[in-house]
């Protein structure tokens, strides 16, 4: 029973923790043109799990933002939007990028 | 694939209009992607059954619709939940002391015997503390959907808090966690008294408690809050020899607009004095001017109302000599109701005067 809760507590403590860099693996992962499953696809090869309902829309709002690029293009007999990182989206990651560092730096030291 | 173009008519149905052919196109080709690679991993077309199966991880279509909207997720958000549920306390706190309040003069009339009025009592409760908290659930849903929250929320003062502190001793998030598990035990004794002692308001917090409960009196006063209403063709009550019901009828039609405009005048005058900042001089006035406006109501009660002929009373020795009576009557003796009225309308009217004294008191000096 406490074990169960103790996985409980865990996973949604585990959840909220990689929230946050969510958002960082998207406009890493982009940096090479990418249409949403095969970024999904990606994304899960390297531990970040992301369902459609979070992704589609943090694209779009990615996107209005002007960090991202899209353009609809026919692939494999199948019109896909691609997604690719803007150059303000280059410039926001790099800058996000160094924060990430700078705190996991600095986490790691307390760690 | 009909399943899919179902699920996918569902969901375009939810979304925005300008952005839906484009958000289900692309939806379209991601399950279309993903039932291929199931196929490739089953080495076989998947049953209906593994089709849906998939589709409710991509989300029921309310929930994928509504995280592409733009607006808050939540009817009131995290930061305006705890303003929503202390407005809830204060609102149905008010609604139950009118409510109290009326039947007290229900009672007293003669209108309803003690048990009708704890039945009406409880039925108008449940139905006051609904509109209560279905109005103040609209205004929190407005607020939430504001660029800009109001400034009470960030700006708020530490002399304001003596407000909150009232309200400690109901916590109804634990009440709420215990009706939902079930646990109908009473909760702990909590160290009410000495938070009560230090409860010092600030100039605006009182106006704004004032504001919030001459609302909910005004709306009582209409009949928008159906809580123990006056409705005078109802009351019948003869006490002592005395019709009391038709009384009060005509006293409530006699005083019902000027009654309403006062609470309304308070109600303005609470909000503006709490958006000003509660300036000395002005509360002062403001006090000045309703306490002759309730003064003189209270006069009206006393010498020119429906009520007035069993209430006068000349002079002082008259009054004395009443109140000796009532005090020292046996149970057959009549009159009790109209000397206990008599009592409350001199006592009202007097600390009515001292209260106009003392704003006096307070324009002059601007303290």
């Amino acid at each position: 029973m406490s074990e169960n809760n103790e996985a409980l507590l865990f996973e949604s403590l585990r959840l909220e923790l990689r929230r946050g860099s969510l958002i960082l693996a998207v406009l890493a992962s982009l940096r090479r043109e990418q249409y949403g499953y095969s970024l999904r696809v990606a994304l899960g090869e390297v531990g970040v799990e992301m369902e459609e309902s979070t992704l589609y829309p943090l694209l779009r709002r990615l996107e209005s933002q002007g960090l991202l690029d899209s353009e609809w293009r026919e692939e494999e007999r199948r019109k896909k939007r691609f997604y690719r990182l803007s150059p303000r989206g280059e410039a926001m990651l790099e800058r996000l990028a160094t924060e990430w560092r700078g705190l996991s730096a600095s986490l790691e030291k307390m760690l | 694939m009909d399943l899919v173009e179902r699920y996918l008519k569902a969901l375009a149905a939810q979304l925005p209009k300008d952005s839906r052919d484009d958000i289900v196109a692309e939806l379209r080709d991601e399950i279309m992607d993903r039932l291929e690679a199931l196929e490739a991993r089953l080495s076989r077309a998947p049953s209906d059954d593994e089709v849906e199966a998939l589709l409710r991880e991509v989300g029921h279509p309310l929930t994928v619709a509504a995280r592409y909207r733009s607006g808050p997720q939540a009817l009131i958000g995290p930061e305006l939940y705890p303003w929503w549920m202390f407005g809830v306390k204060v609102g149905l706190s008010v609604m139950a002391c009118v409510t109290l309040v009326g039947l007290a003069v229900r009672v007293l009339v003669g209108d309803v015997y003690v048990g009708q009025a704890i039945g009406q009592g409880i039925a108008s409760l449940f139905s006051g503390a609904v509109t209560i908290i279905g109005l103040l659930t609209v205004a929190g849903f407005v607020l939430e959907r504001q660029e800009k929250k109001p400034d009470f929320i960030a700006k708020w003062r530490v002399k304001d808090l003596g407000l909150f502190e009232l309200g400690g001793d109901f916590d109804a998030d634990q009440w709420g966690q215990r009706l939902a598990r079930g646990d109908w035990s009473s909760p702990k004794a909590k160290p009410g008294a000495d938070v009560r002692k230090s409860a010092e308001m600030s100039p605006v917090a009182r106006a704004v408690a004032s504001a919030i409960g001459w609302t909910v009196v005004l709306m009582w006063w209409t009949g928008l809050l159906q809580v123990a209403p006056i409705r005078p063709e109802e009351l019948a009550g003869v006490v002592d020899g005395v019709d009391y019901g038709r009384i009060l009828a005509d006293m409530v039609s006699a005083a019902y607009w000027p009654v309403a405009l006062f609470a309304a005048c308070r109600v303005g005058f609470d909000l503006m004095r709490a958006a000003s900042g509660g300036n000395v001089r002005v509360t002062a006035l403001g006090d000045l001017a309703f306490g002759i406006a309730a003064a003189w109501g209270l006069l009206w009660v006393w010498f020119w109302s429906a009520l007035s002929p069993l209430i006068w009373v000349g002079t002082v020795t008259e009054f004395v000599e009443r109140v000796r009576v009532l005090i020292g009557r046996s149970g057959e003796d009549v009159g009790g109701v109209a000397t206990i009225l008599m009592v409350v309308v001199v006592w009202a009217f007097a600390a009515e005067a001292v209260r106009v004294v003392r704003a006096a008191a307070r324009l002059v000096v601007g303290r």
